[in-house]
């Protein structure tokens, strides 16, 4: 339960999300089969995702996975 | 807040409210009557088995959901454990290894720690959901 840890994993959805026009938290979320607050987590840094599901956003985004994360 | 976090709130409010209503009753009608009050955490337990029929098919349960209830759950079994290490040794301390008890207190200790359980369960979720 602790303090919860430094984001190791970083990424740029927000930004991608915004490139895309009308790509909202939602429709991403129903297009890597989530909830919107799991995206908003993983936006926020706050939730490190499963590889699987990095990949589903960065397949959504239509971007190469290393374009939407990156691991400091 | 989406409907697991609600379901943790609901079962939050009955837990806490049976264990104060039992803290209530039990010194005016007594132990025994009074553990009727745990009949609420039924509640608790169909809540749910109601949101999910409400709720089917419009809301996931995805992974960052599965992470959030596994740890909770993990807390309250090790947040109880010792909570039911020292009242099994406060009973065997005052009553002695051969001392006698009431078989009412039997369902009492497993309503209890139903209760208990429930309390640090949603508790911890509520937590990880705002920290996650």
């Amino acid at each position: 339960m602790g303090r919860p840890a430094e984001p190791l994993l970083r990424n740029c959805i927000r930004q991608l999300r915004a490139e895309r026009g009308n790509t909202t938290q939602e429709a991403l979320a129903l297009a890597t089969g989530v909830t919107r607050q799991t995206i908003i987590s993983i936006e926020s840094g706050r939730y490190a995702p499963s590889l699987l599901l990095a990949f589903k956003i960065a397949k959504a985004l239509g971007r190469p996975i290393e374009q939407v994360f990156s691991y400091d | 807040m989406i409907t697991r976090e609600r379901t943790a709130w609901v079962q939050l409010g009955c837990a806490l409210a049976t264990l104060l209503l039992f803290g209530l009753l039990s010194p005016r009608i007594g132990v025994a009557k009074a553990q009727a009050v745990f009949g609420l955490l039924s509640i608790a337990a169909c809540v749910p088995l109601m949101q999910g029929a409400w709720r089917f098919g419009r809301e996931r349960a995805d992974e960052r959901d599965l992470q959030i209830q596994a740890k909770a759950m993990q807390f309250a079994f090790c947040a109880l454990w010792p909570f039911s290490v020292i009242a099994i040794w406060s009973v065997i301390s005052a009553y002695g290894g051969h001392g006698v008890i009431s078989v009412s207190l039997l369902p009492l200790w497993l309503w209890l720690n139903w209760a208990m359980f429930i309390v640090l369960q949603s508790g911890a979720t509520l937590v990880l959901y705002r920290k996650s």
